[in-house]
């Protein structure tokens, strides 16, 4: 629960910050709730580019991150003080009637808030890339006080500004910190919609929006967990709110406040560089609609482009200078860059349909390109049934309902525009951006509003009279969507409402909890693990090194004897070992041996570990070298 | 943008009576709450709202 108060201490400093920020940019805001979203926007995006800076500087230390926060809240307190003024009152202002149907799915939004926050409250335990790098990276980086390059975890040179936000949350408080901060983030998705529904449509359509975004299935599972993904989502979104702002015809200022919002959005993932491409497009489109000279439209292009490339060009530049490729690991034949075999790819049109992975024209591949567009959308509505359906792919049944009404209802000038945009965005995620769902949150926010549009429109129609049927139905919907979530969080409730310490639980929830807690209590400060067969390695607080099929850096196609794997481990100063016993049969396919039935790591094993702990699922052992004898040979251990 | 901002009551998009936007529009009605309908049903969420309530009240 401090971590709660944490991270709302740490959202007013945010807000204070960036809301001086956005008066240093001159940029006017049309409501308080887009000028409170902004400011958080560019509050969060300060606090991820500060601790960029420190780390970069060698400066990861607690006590220069409590630093930062003061120098930030002390900066901007006036600005808070005035927006929390201009916020007072405000709430009586909203349209929304206490006996509204309105005020009732908002009602339902505000438990489900409150279950997924009791996921968020959590320790942190469960899914994979949490533990394995969203997290870990960070703890690394705080534990090394320096942006260090980590060539055997995944995604270790990527951009990483929420990354940042979790080193800020892990080094004041603790994991748990950066997971609240991450449900923060994908929470304060539905202030964004609210203001950007004020501003375009009208409040019912923002209720409407909230709501389908709030109970997109992707959401509701990944928002309180360690990952990235409603974070990408959260500056992506803001990233386009403002985009959408300076199309319409505003000055410099806008465009500069969309420029900064874009750049921190591609600092926090690649697949958030299509922004800026569409944006240009975007730009250039209303600049030449509005008959502005061609040197003027392109000078604003450039400027957006510009500060974009250049706020999110640390990343870039440090992956170059780490790896010789800025984009590491992607493109590595291109670039030459540091050796890896490939990229964890979680499945996309390219993979699901062989035939659209081909380079070669082709009707086959026309063919599939075009199936994959046309049904993708409809697959992560339809596939698969809760609990148990692949959450990263799944995003509820609102939008292929509601968005057929478009050929109806959309007449609008900004409707046609968030629609063509949508379209577009939908084709690169689809076909280019690893055809996940979870990747392009803040598209499903977008759909979202569009859904939300059609169903206002539906009940302002000729069937109006049907309004509350629909409203009914909608609110059962959300109960069932409630429901589920309640049953996601009942253990999270469970914990929270016991007296049950967080030691023991993750001691019976998170399987290589007990093995990381004998190597944190029992070997030396300077002891380098290499762990087989295991990627989360959050919990554990020495050095150490993932063996993944992936990396390069010790690989047993290369090093295939006893002899030149140990001369291996000795050059990586590998002290010890931590390996999982059972490798479950998803792991071998990717590669990975499985270590006590390979003849190979048996002798090995045989000859150069000793054990020295062991539970239901992991061993610790201790690396034997051969000693060095006098006359230039070695004495082998004894097997 | 549009003009009437945060009031919501805009006079956009009327009601039109034609008897073709009225078929088409009750063509929409049917597939929204058919397929909803159909969605939660076929996906149990009954069963999960059942759930959930028997665990929430013990």
């Amino acid at each position: 629960m401090v971590e709660l108060i944490y991270c709302l201490g740490l959202a007013a400093v945010a807000v204070g910050f960036g809301n001086r920020i956005l008066r240093y940019i001159s940029h006017n805001c049309e409501s308080v709730a887009e000028e409170l979203s902004f400011s958080l926007g560019l509050g969060i995006g300060a606090f991820a580019l500060g601790v960029m800076v420190l780390g970069l500087m060698h400066l990861l230390y607690e006590a220069s991150l409590y630093l930062l926060v003061l120098a930030f809240g002390f900066a901007g307190r006036k600005e808070l003080i005035g927006l929390a003024a201009r916020l007072r009152g405000r709430g009586s202002d909203l349209p929304l009637g206490r006996r509204s149907l309105y005020s009732v799915l908002l009602v339902l939004v505000g438990v489900g808030l409150l279950l997924g926050l009791a996921r968020a409250l959590m320790p942190v335990h469960g899914p994979v890339d949490p533990l394995a790098y969203h997290l870990a990276l960070p703890k690394i980086y705080l534990s090394k006080h320096a942006l260090t390059f980590e060539p055997t975890v995944s995604g270790a040179l990527y951009p990483s500004n929420v990354g940042m936000v979790f080193a800020l949350g892990i080094g004041l408080r603790g994991p748990e910190l950066a997971q609240i901060l991450h449900y923060f983030m994908g929470m304060a998705m539905l202030l964004f919609i609210a203001g950007f529904c004020r501003r375009y449509f009208d409040y019912r359509v923002g209720a409407w929006a909230m709501l389908f975004f709030f109970f997109t299935p992707v959401l509701v599972y990944f928002a309180p967990l360690g990952y990235i993904d409603a974070g990408v989502c959260f500056f992506q979104f803001l990233a386009v709110w403002a985009l959408f702002n300076a199309a319409s015809g505003e000055d410099r200022r806008t465009v500069i406040l969309a420029a900064i919002l874009a750049g921190l959005a591609i600092g926090s993932k690649h697949t958030a560089l299509p922004t800026v491409a569409v944006g240009v497009i975007l730009l250039a489109i209303g600049g030449l609609r509005r008959r502005e000279a061609w040197g003027e439209v392109a000078g604003i292009c450039l400027l957006y482009g510009g500060i974009a490339l250049a706020l999110a060009s640390p990343w870039y530049i440090r992956g170059y200078l780490e790896a010789g490729n800025p984009f590491w690991p992607l493109g590595n034949a291109f670039f030459d860059g540091v050796p890896y075999r490939g990229t964890f790819s979680t499945g996309s049109a390219r993979t699901v349909e062989q035939a659209a992975a081909t380079f070669l024209p082709s009707l086959e591949r026309l063919k599939s390109l075009l199936y994959w567009s046309a049904t993708s959308l409809w697959h992560w509505s339809w596939v698969g049934e809760p609990p148990s359906w692949d959450w990263q792919r799944t995003i509820g049944v609102y939008h292929v309902l509601f968005l057929p009404g478009l050929l109806i209802y959309a007449r609008r000038r900004q409707v046609v525009m968030l629609a063509a945009f949508c379209l577009v965005y939908y084709l690169i995620v689809v076909l280019r951006i690893d055809g996940n769902p979870r990747y392009s949150m803040f598209l499903f926010a977008l759909l979202s509003v569009l859904s939300g549009y059609i169903a206002e429109q539906m009940i302002r129609g000729s069937l109006r009279r049907l309004r509350p049927v629909l409203l009914a139905v909608v609110a059962v919907t959300a109960l069932g969507n409630l429901s589920l979530s309640y049953l996601l969080a009942a253990r999270s409730i469970d914990h929270l409402l016991s007296d049950s310490t967080r030691e023991r639980f993750l001691m019976q929830s998170e399987a290589n909890y007990r093995v990381f807690r004998q190597v944190n209590a029992q070997l030396p400060e300077n002891a380098k693990v290499l762990l087989q067969g295991i990627v989360k390695g959050y919990y554990c607080d020495r050095d150490y090194l993932w063996d993944h099929p992936h990396q390069m850096v010790i690989n047993y196609r290369q090093y295939n004897t006893a002899s030149a794997l140990i001369a291996r481990m000795r050059e990586l100063e590998i002290s010890h070992v931590v390996r999982m016993i059972n490798l479950p049969g998803i792991r071998l396919d990717l590669g990975y041996p499985q270590y006590f039935a390979d003849p190979f790591h048996e002798a090995f094993r045989k000859k150069y570990l000793r054990l020295i702990y062991r539970d239901e699922d992991y061993v610790l052992f201790e690396v034997k070298y051969p000693v060095a004898t006098g006359n230039g040979g070695v004495h082998e251990p004894q097997a | 943008m549009i003009s009437e901002g945060s009031n919501g009551e805009g006079q956009e998009e009327g009601p039109v009576r034609s008897p073709a936007r009225l078929v088409v529009e009750s063509l929409l009605w049917v597939w929204v709450l058919g397929a909803m309908g159909y969605f939660y049903y076929s996906r149990n969420f009954h069963i999960w709202i059942q759930q959930a309530w028997e665990q929430a009240v013990g």
